[in-house]
């Protein structure tokens, strides 16, 4: 077998195992722990009672920057 | 000074009873209804002058101020906070109310009757540990949910305007690709926003007992079920009054307030990729507060000597409480996810470098 397949192998059972691993851990941790600080008070906004008195978007100007990507004919295909 | 409520029909004690929103004697199952609550009012002043009611003690400790009455009917020993205004006696299981710390400044402007039962809380702790893996062994066996407790948390509800004033640059973004170039156009404008919005009964808790995160995250509550505040709720329940003044209350409402200040305007500036604020105001006006009491089922369960709180919304049924967890469980847990998730990874990886995919 390719030493390379060998390494990719590995490399995937590390890379993979463990980002898996952390987001499920990261879940379950997150089950026991959900109590938090309230941030907002959105829940009691009386109705009617917002109001945006002045929305303005004026157009100032513009700016355009081009960049030189490599295009899909330079890609070598390793066989 | 301690009272409790009698029944109209034969002087038993009343309990207001949640799922039927009415007071109900323990001994004849004679109910009674908020139009009594007049008459109740005027009795429980009138128990006031009846019942044997003797502050007996006030004693400072390192845990705080314990505070002990003598119950009206056994006469045995009733130890309390110094902030409690509803509690039990421990020997004949009467409701007592301490009248003193429902009165005067201490008086609450409305009450939230609770609708949810005890044995509704019950179920729905045991529904809330359900799925938890890394929950300790030690914790499961040793939960004394007969603990659980209904307590009325103060809380003051601020209610106020706030206005906000935004100006700015905005940028809209936009990439394209022509051939072998990335084309990136930037958009800038000139963003002004100025608008205001109306908050009523932000509830903040007013007990330095209870933890603050904890009350926040069991919200909403419906206000439009307040009720103004009369003694005759709180019976067969705890109760707390206020430690915490409106003006100690009041950094915490503005945060909120101006949190949801906050969300309006970034809703309205979600087609700009970035913001430079050149000014950002945000005052709060006409802001004033009423003292309440919130129904909360409590469970303070303990474990390796920390104290783990749980907290239903006792309106909602809303349940939140941290819950501990176990080290061990954690690690085995990991291993088994890291070796599937890890296998798995790995055979795709290397077939996919077998069949030269990349």
């Amino acid at each position: 077998m390719d030493f390379d397949v060998i390494l990719y192998g590995i490399l995937f059972f590390l890379v993979g195992g463990g980002g898996i691993t952390a987001i499920v851990m990261v879940l379950e941790v997150k089950k026991h722990r959900p109590v938090k600080m309230a941030a907002d008070a959105d829940m009691y906004i009386k109705a009617g009672e917002t109001q945006m008195t002045v929305v303005e978007d004026a157009f100032l100007r513009t700016h355009t920057t081009k960049v030189k990507v490599a295009s899909s004919n330079n890609t070598v295909k390793k066989r | 000074m301690p009272s409790t409520l009698k029944c109209s029909n034969c002087g038993g004690d009343l309990k207001f009873t949640p799922a039927l929103q009415l007071w109900k004697c323990e001994w004849c199952d004679q109910e009674h209804t908020e139009k009594d609550l007049q008459g109740f009012t005027e009795q429980a002043e009138q128990a006031l002058n009846e019942t044997v009611a003797v502050k007996v003690e006030r004693e400072e400790t390192d845990d705080g101020v314990t505070v002990t009455y003598k119950c009206g009917y056994c006469g045995a020993e009733v130890v309390t906070t110094e902030e409690t205004s509803q509690t039990f006696c421990l020997y004949c299981q009467r409701p007592v109310t301490i009248l003193s710390q429902v009165s005067g400044t201490f008086k609450p402007e409305a009450v939230l009757p609770f609708r949810h039962t005890k044995e509704k809380a019950l179920e729905a702790f045991k529904e809330f540990l359900k799925g938890k893996r890394f929950l300790p062994d030690s914790y499961k066996a040793n939960q004394n949910i007969e603990k659980l407790r209904g307590v009325y948390i103060p809380h003051w509800l601020f209610e106020g305007t706030v206005h906000f004033s935004v100006q700015g640059e905005g940028d809209v973004v936009t990439t394209t690709r022509q051939g072998d170039y990335r084309i990136t156009k930037t958009d800038t404008y000139r963003v002004v926003r100025v608008g205001y919005i109306g908050v009523k009964d932000v509830p903040v808790d007013a007990s330095s007992k209870t933890p603050d995160d904890m009350m926040d995250s069991i919200e909403p509550y419906d206000f439009s079920g307040l009720k103004p505040f009369a003694t005759p709720y709180l019976s067969g329940f705890l109760a707390e009054r206020y430690d915490v003044s409106q003006d100690e209350s009041l950094p915490r409402a503005d945060k909120r307030c101006k949190g949801s200040a906050e969300n309006k305007l970034r809703g309205s500036l979600t087609r700009y990729s970035i913001v430079r604020r050149q000014k950002d105001e945000k005052r709060i006006e006409n802001m004033k507060a009423r003292y309440s009491l919130l129904p909360v089922w409590m469970l303070h369960s303990w474990h390796e000597g920390k104290d783990y709180p749980f907290a239903m919304n006792g309106q909602t049924g809303k349940i939140l409480g941290n819950l501990p967890l176990d080290k061990g469980k954690m690690v085995k847990f990991g291993a088994l996810i890291f070796g599937i998730s890890g296998t798995v990874s790995g055979v795709v990886g290397a077939l996919l470098k077998y069949f030269e995919v990349f």
